[in-house]
């Protein structure tokens, strides 16, 4: 299959600073694929060489099996929803989401508004200006406007940050939905991790300019590729650690640790002899007594502090030996671990993983 | 650390050959943006700095190459006494504008805003009428039997106008000249924040020191710009000191009109031109100084 | 304090239309009886006429040079990065900047070598480029307010640059380039330095006609002519003012 979007290669400088950095990337047809970093990671600016609002320093784009390098942003048939909108103040919605249409000279404009504004709700509104809509009314005029042309790709930079969070959440899901119905291609950018696991079909998770890991949501939550990817999507524990042995498991020395702990073979994709021993707190089993059976890894260790969360309760804790620990538990179930009460944190080789340390 | 990974993190020292490829055609937005620039600027090559720039030329080329002219300029004692009247004259109408300025400035900052539209249009007014017009409106009231005249005479005792003196000059020009400090301190005063004279006063400043230690440090470089500016255009101002000034009354721009069309000395108008472009320049780049310094409250 | 300053600045305006309206032959205030015949006088003068209708025409084309000159560089100026970027604003904004004699000296002697001296149309032109520098702050102004994504946008919805300029960037700045345009126009309509340099004797605009009228009769006649000059410019104020509130209103929607 080819794919609807590639990257090949692409480098992006700003004079001396690398903003982008060797980036090879296929998005399929109708795939919603979500670039997810912090900000400076180099995600917009992958999405503004994409639009053609960048030229890029290197490297080939192609979309749709065409060459759109070099190409000026209007011929390339591509929908960029901007993170602000970017909606003309001087047109009533009708017209900004006749704007691409007319500028192709289209045929039949009145009726294809008339669909992406039904699609969108947005019928009733189509004589207001963006002034007199809401943020959410902005955003789905936005939506319409990108989509009416059924261009080849459907960019979005962080299209629900302007928003509140309960409307932002039931965006997310109208979005999705509206993706499915329209059959889009979609590259979407946002720093919200959450955003990025509930949406997409695959999550490229970017870091200082670099791809560390594409994959979907759940491959990249449990099985991240290095440290970054780990601590950067959802909750971590993660501790310097060195390689001793790779045999049927890989031993480690885990700093702030007494005794070896023990990694399934599978789960060591550390490239070196020093990385970093990471494991999600759930995974974490609590206990008053040491547990029985060998071939799990065990630790003693003292409450320090408590964070109360609403539904769950934060407990964090320290190791004999030093190392910082955390584990959630339901609130209401971890009545015993109060300040400076001691427990046994444990847990299987299966659970925890040794990466590739990236800060 | 010395991690070499499948996904580094960032590329050190950067990578190699391969990382700017030459010439690549660029987009065409920015080619757009230098033709948008470029062309008005040819525009005012040919048109504005052309004959500027030759003009300034010919100050050191006419009558003979040499800065002779200067010289002449400089050691005449009837020039340098035009060159005097002329700046004390600018330098009075600067003051006298500021003074009357500010408080009218103060006054449209600090009230309503639809009183502060009305009472804007008395000064926006004057400001869009001819120069010409207002010169003229202060002939007829500084004239022999003027309006001023006549109310002034208590204090005078005579009927002679103040026409044709440097009274009527700093006066009309001041007139002419005073919508400018009004306009530009007001933009400075409604850019600052009121709640900043408040939060002085809470932190226990009296009304008259959270005016001198707040509200007047915020609008000095608007104030001191506005008064340069006034300075500038007097000095080269023509119309009002040509009409209701005398002949002891010649300012630089009077004497260098004189010089191209009544004695033909094209040469030394040019050169006191320059000087005046220079005078003119110099001064409006120090307001720029002076107000990017102090930063926030610009003209 | 501020009702007098007020009125100072005012005050002479006013007596000019007063003294328009003057029932006798010279120059007299407080006034001596009403009477329209220097109005009668005024439009009966040809010369008086024809002079109104050469600043008009001088005006407009002024201003229609320097709105579009000051409206490219405007733009290029928001949107070019290169070198010469300072220098060409420099170049554009010291107009503003160079004393009016300076520049009516300098279009003299080049009017004088080209032969142009009196000519209506290179007057026209020496006075556009008094006119640009306004035009290009109030322009610059109005893009520094524009979101520069919305030519972004246009563009990635397919519109090339002229309709992006056209239809998404022009409309926004519509009372701003109306603004510098009438500001131009009122600059060259009343400008009255430079033309008594380059009018020679074929190019009497009002102003010189004024001018030459204070200098050498000093009737009444010249107060209706100064009429016509403050009506001109307050109207059109008025009328700057008017269209940017309305103009205003739709891009702020």
């Amino acid at each position: 299959m080819t794919d609807q979007v590639a990257f090949d290669g692409v480098h992006k400088w700003y004079g001396d600073v690398p903003v982008v950095h060797d980036l090879t990337l296929g998005v399929g047809a109708g795939e919603f694929l979500t670039l997810l970093g912090p900000s400076g990671s180099g995600k917009t600016t992958t999405l503004r060489v994409l639009a053609g609002l960048e030229a890029v320093t290197s490297g080939e784009i192609r979309l749709a099996g065409r060459t759109i390098t070099d190409e000026a942003p209007e011929r390339r048939n591509i929908g960029l929803v901007f993170q602000n909108y970017a909606l003309f103040p001087h047109m009533t919605v009708a017209q900004n989401v006749a704007f691409p249409l007319r500028a192709r000279r289209a045929a039949g404009i009145g009726a294809r508004v008339d669909r992406a504004l039904e699609m969108t709700r947005l019928t009733a509104l189509r004589e207001r200006y963006p002034r007199q809509l809401s943020g959410g009314q902005q955003q789905r005029v936005a939506l319409a406007r990108a989509f009416v042309f059924d261009p080849a790709v459907l960019l979005m930079d962080e299209p629900l940050g302007a928003l509140d969070r309960n409307l932002r959440d039931h965006m997310r899901l109208e979005l999705k939905a509206l993706q499915r119905r329209v059959g889009a291609t979609v590259v979407y950018v946002t720093h919200d991790q959450e955003e990025a696991l509930a949406m997409s079909d695959r999550v490229g998770v970017m870091h200082r300019g670099v791809l560390q890991q594409t994959a979907s949501p759940e491959e990249i939550y449990e099985r991240p590729v290095n440290s970054f990817v780990a601590r950067f999507l959802g909750q971590s524990v993660c501790l310097p650690a060195t390689r001793v042995e790779r045999a049927e498991h890989t031993v480690l020395r885990v700093e702030g640790v007494t005794g070896p702990i023990l990694v399934d073979r599978d789960n060591d994709t550390c490239e070196d002899l020093s990385g970093e021993f990471m494991i999600r707190p759930e995974r974490l089993r609590i206990a008053g007594r040491r547990p029985a059976p060998s071939g799990v890894n065990a630790v003693r260790c003292v409450v320090e502090a408590r964070v109360y969360l609403g539904a769950r309760t934060e407990v964090r804790l320290r190791a004999e030996a030093g190392a910082p620990l955390q584990v959630t538990v339901p609130t209401g179930e971890g009545g015993a671990l109060t300040e400076g009460s001691a427990h046994w944190l444990s847990w299987t080789p299966a659970d925890g993983r040794f990466l590739t340390r990236v800060v | 650390m010395t991690t070499r990974t499948p996904a580094p993190g960032p590329p050190r020292g950067g990578p190699g050959g391969e990382r700017r490829r030459r010439g690549r055609p660029r987009l065409r937005r920015p080619a757009f943006a230098a033709v948008a620039l470029g062309l008005p600027v040819a525009v005012m090559l040919a048109v504005y700095a052309w004959p500027v720039g030759a003009m300034l030329v010919r100050s050191v080329t006419e009558p003979e190459p040499g800065l002779s002219n200067l010289v002449r300029a400089v050691t005449d004692p009837t020039i340098l006494h035009v060159l005097w009247v002329t700046v004390r004259m600018a330098a009075e109408v600067a003051v006298v504008s500021v003074l009357l300025g500010f408080p009218v400035a103060y006054f449209l900052a600090t009230s309503p805003p639809r009183r502060a539209r009305v009472l804007l249009l008395l000064v926006v007014i004057p400001f869009w009428t001819s120069v010409l017009v207002r010169s003229f409106a202060w002939i007829v009231l500084l004239g022999d039997g003027g309006l001023v005249t006549r109310l002034l005479h208590p204090l005078t005792g005579d009927g002679r106008g103040l026409l044709y003196g440097e009274g009527a000059v700093v006066v009309a020009l001041t007139h002419i000249l005073l919508p400018f400090p009004v306009l530009i301190i007001k933009a400075a005063l409604d850019r600052i924040d009121g709640s900043l004279t408040r939060a002085a006063r809470t932190l226990g400043a009296g009304p008259l020191r959270a005016f001198a230690l707040v509200y007047l440090p915020l609008a000095a470089p608007a104030t001191a710009g506005g008064g340069v500016l006034v300075f500038v255009i007097g000095l080269g101002f023509y119309v009002t000191p040509a009409l209701v000034g005398g002949p002891k009354e010649s300012t630089i721009a009077v004497v260098i009109a004189r010089s191209v069309q009544e004695t033909f000395d094209w040469g030394m108008a040019a050169t006191l031109a320059t000087l005046l472009l220079l005078l003119a320049v110099g001064l409006a780049l120090a307001v720029r100084r002076l107000t990017a310094v102090k930063g926030a409250v610009a003209p | 304090m501020v009702t007098l300053v007020l009125a100072f600045l005012v005050a002479p305006v006013l007596i000019v239309v007063v003294e328009s309206f003057n029932g006798v032959d010279y120059l007299a205030f407080p006034l001596e009886g009403w009477s329209l015949r220097h109005y009668e006088r005024f439009l009966g003068d040809a010369s008086w006429l024809e002079a109104t209708a050469l600043s008009a025409r001088i005006a407009l084309v002024a201003s229609a040079v320097a709105t579009v000159v000051g409206t490219a560089a405007a733009w290029g100026l928001a949107r070019f990065a290169g070198r010469g970027r300072s220098a060409a604003f420099a170049l554009l904004y010291s107009p503003i900047v160079v004393p009016v004699i300076v520049l009516a000296m300098s279009y003299y002697f080049l009017f004088a070598d080209l032969r142009l001296i009196g000519r209506w149309a290179a007057i026209a032109v020496a006075y556009s480029v008094m006119g640009v520098p306004y035009v290009l702050v109030s322009v610059t102004g109005a893009l520094q307010r524009l979101d520069p994504e919305l030519e972004n946008a246009a563009r990635t919805l397919g519109a090339g640059i002229a309709r992006t300029l056209l239809r998404v960037t022009l409309p926004q700045l519509a009372s701003a380039v109306l603004a510098g345009a009438l500001f131009a126009f009122v600059i060259a309509f009343d400008e009255a330095v430079v033309i008594l340099f380059v009018s020679g004797g074929d190019s009497v605009t009002l102003a010189r006609k004024l001018w030459d009228s204070v200098r050498y009769d000093l009737t009444p006649t010249l107060a209706v002519a100064g009429t016509v000059l403050i009506c001109v410019c307050v109207a059109l104020f008025l009328l700057s003012e008017a269209a940017g509130a309305l103009l205003g209103r739709r891009e702020r929607r």
